[in-house]
């Protein structure tokens, strides 16, 4: 393991058993952050970044979820093998998680102060007075506007925004190396996800905590990310710094993906959609799980999987055709990357 | 200027000002406050703003799935407030609306040949003899075929049953299709598809839309006027590109500045709005955007702005237009 290197996750398989059949839901996935460092998780509904989160953390419940292979190294030791109680130790202290829906995530019968005031004793053993004035502080850090009444209230009296801000303010105070972000802003309005990120941001360099953020929204990729990994039905497609991921996108479903944002420099084009729709993972295609709505899918797609082709030291394709992408930038209005940069 | 299809007039609607008879005088939710605005034949209006600006509810009033507590909406040059039920079943067949939600807004139990064909058969477009070839004419014009015809909405991706949602709508063969938020619960590979099929429908079709939605890229590519709404009130209205290029109100300029731009260069938002949305039933006085406006002045606490042209098809409600 690269002392550098905060999470390694190598060839993760994470299988859910149901009724209609065993769910592939990742399969191989190899993901690295390193201390500091924003790496964005992108990908549709049901490609598995969410689960992968989860599992990190392990909060998949087994049955009906299933680790069938691979290595979780935080901090070189493997999470995968760790006992639940050992697991709760580092959940909240040394690893947390920002979920999706503020409102769900808080208890709706406790005040928020004094859930907060639990998890900084649990974390940091000290005294409740000491707790609450961390809490206080972290909520002063996230700009809550007059952070004492914010402590006597309940979640339901509160908007989504300032949710997610005692949220992030809870998650914070454990002063843990990694949060793992699941779409923090897609329940949020845009004016107040402009505030979330630029706040989540500053405050995670302040603290030089490693992120990995989940979110389906590019806009908010390249705004927030060092790197990028994308996932397609359960597998990384492309992992590269979000500049080169936006300026070279190598992989057909990157490309797609960025086709398919409106482009304001051209209103009459239609858009680059991808054709047909995501693959059932409980009978995932054979070879490159992209190759049926693949517009350069060749023979070979649909009978092996493409390994990992190195485009630069830290730019990773899986694709056959990865090296020569770059030439058909116009091809599709593919490329949108481009375009969008000019 | 083109024909005007739909003019709106005054619209106003208010939720929960008194349940019962007996029952204290509540403090209404004043959703949708006094606007107005027309539609042109052929045209995308679209519709802008965060949630709980009363986008919906104006979609809602027009359709008359809710009914307005004041205002005027005139189609085709009658106000369709004013009409019966009965009257207004034959508007409606004009008038036909796509849902954000469309898992929701197809029954579970109903084939999809049931589903579309209902408003055939409800209509008298189609007989229970020619209702399957109708239907299926309807699948194929959004991109579904034949096999399609006896699954139920379970059996559909959201991709698919948003398909369904619009061949539904177009059953009836309507003037003006009000879309809210079509594509909002799709993954954006989908909502592409259904962009792309929207478009060519309207032009396959000339039909005229009003486009709901808080996503301003979507809104942005698919409108040919746009207005944005804040709390109740259309506070900006112009030609899509100019509104974009250079927005007159604080507010939108302040929203668009907001979306993250798919591009690691860009520097993000320079304007970031203090605080949170204020309660539309607790609308602040005067301009209701002057507790988050930077340019907000004495005025604006106390004089509620009107909507004024600053240019050429371009109004916005601002004392100090940008």
């Amino acid at each position: 393991m690269n002392a550098a290197n905060l999470l390694e996750i190598h060839g993760l398989h994470l299988y859910f058993d149901t009724y209609l059949g065993t769910v592939r839901a990742v399969e191989g996935l190899d993901l690295t952050v390193s201390r500091g460092e924003t790496v964005g998780l992108v990908g549709e509904s049901g490609c598995g970044k969410s689960v992968s989160a989860l599992a990190i953390l392990g909060l998949i419940s087994q049955p009906p979820g299933r680790i069938a292979g691979g290595k979780i190294l935080f901090k070189g030791e493997d999470l995968l093998k760790k006992s639940p109680a050992e697991l709760r130790n580092i959940r909240g202290k040394y690893i947390s998680m920002i979920f999706q829906e503020p409102m769900s995530s808080l208890n709706p019968v406790y005040r928020v102060g004094d859930q907060m005031v639990e998890v900084i004793m649990l974390h940091r053993r000290v005294s409740r007075g000491e707790a609450r004035k961390i809490a206080l502080e972290m909520l002063h850090e996230v700009q809550m506007p007059d952070p004492e009444a914010v402590m006597q209230k309940y979640p339901f009296e509160m908007s989504g925004g300032m949710l997610q801000r005692v949220m992030i303010a809870m998650e914070l105070s454990g002063k843990p190396d990694l949060l793992l972000a699941d779409e923090p802003t897609t329940a949020l309005d845009v004016t107040v996800q402009a505030q979330i990120l630029r706040l989540m941001k500053n405050l995670v360099k302040k603290m030089n905590a490693s992120v990995l953020l989940i979110t389906h929204d590019l806009g908010v990729v390249a705004q927030t990310c060092d790197r990028v990994a994308v996932m397609y039905a359960g597998q990384v497609v492309e992992v590269a710094p979000t500049e080169e991921l936006f300026t070279d996108p190598r992989h057909p479903y990157t490309r797609g993906l960025m086709g398919c944002f409106p482009d304001p420099n051209r209103q009459d084009a239609e858009l680059a959609a991808i054709e047909g729709t995501v693959p059932d993972l409980i009978n995932p295609p054979g070879g490159c799980r992209f190759h049926p709505r693949c517009p350069r899918a060749g023979d070979i797609c649909g009978k092996e999987g493409p390994g990992p082709v190195a485009i630069s030291d830290d730019h990773v394709v899986h694709c056959f055709f990865a090296r020569q992408a770059s030439d058909d930038h116009s091809e599709g209005g593919t490329g949108k990357g481009v375009a969008v940069l000019g | 200027m083109a024909e005007v299809l739909l003019e709106v007039k005054n619209l106003v609607k208010h939720f929960g000002a008194r349940k019962a008879f007996l029952e204290p005088v509540r403090r209404p939710v004043r959703a949708v406050d006094g606007i107005s605005f027309s539609v042109r034949r052929l045209e995308t209006f679209g519709l802008v703003g965060e949630s709980g600006c009363g986008k919906s509810t104006t979609g809602f009033c027009i359709a008359r799935v809710d009914d307005p507590t004041a205002g005027e909406v005139y189609f085709e040059g009658m106000d369709i407030l004013k009409l019966g039920a009965t009257e207004m079943r034959g508007i409606r067949r004009h008038i036909q609306m796509v849902f954000q939600d469309p898992h929701s807004s197809l029954d579970p139990r109903m084939t999809v040949l049931k589903s579309v064909g209902a408003p055939l058969l409800i209509h008298g477009l189609a007989t229970r003899r020619d209702v399957r070839e109708k239907v299926l004419r309807l699948l194929e014009m959004v991109g579904l075929g034949v096999q399609h015809l006896d699954r139920y909405p379970h059996q559909f991706s959201g991709g698919q049953k948003q398909r369904l949602g619009i061949a539904r709508a177009l059953a009836l063969n309507p003037e003006l299709v009000i879309l809210d938020e079509p594509t909002s619960a799709l993954d954006v590979s989908v909502q592409a598809q259904i962009l792309n099929l929207l478009r060519r429908l309207q032009s396959e079709l000339g039909l005229s839309y009003i486009f709901i939605s808080h996503n301003l890229g979507v809104v942005r590519y698919l409108s040919h006027r746009t207005a944005v709404m804040h709390l109740g009130k259309i506070v900006e209205l112009g030609p899509t590109p100019v509104l974009f290029a250079r927005p007159r109100h604080h507010y939108t300029r302040a929203l668009l500045s907001a979306i993250p731009v798919p591009n690691p260069r860009h520097d993000g938002a320079e304007i970031i709005l203090k605080g949170d949305l204020p309660s539309p039933s607790r609308p602040p006085s005067g301009c209701r955007f002057h507790t988050r406006c930077d340019a907000a002045s004495a005025l604006c606490a106390e004089k509620e702005p009107d909507l004024r042209e600053v240019g050429e098809d371009h109004l916005a409600a601002c004392h100090a237009p940008l």
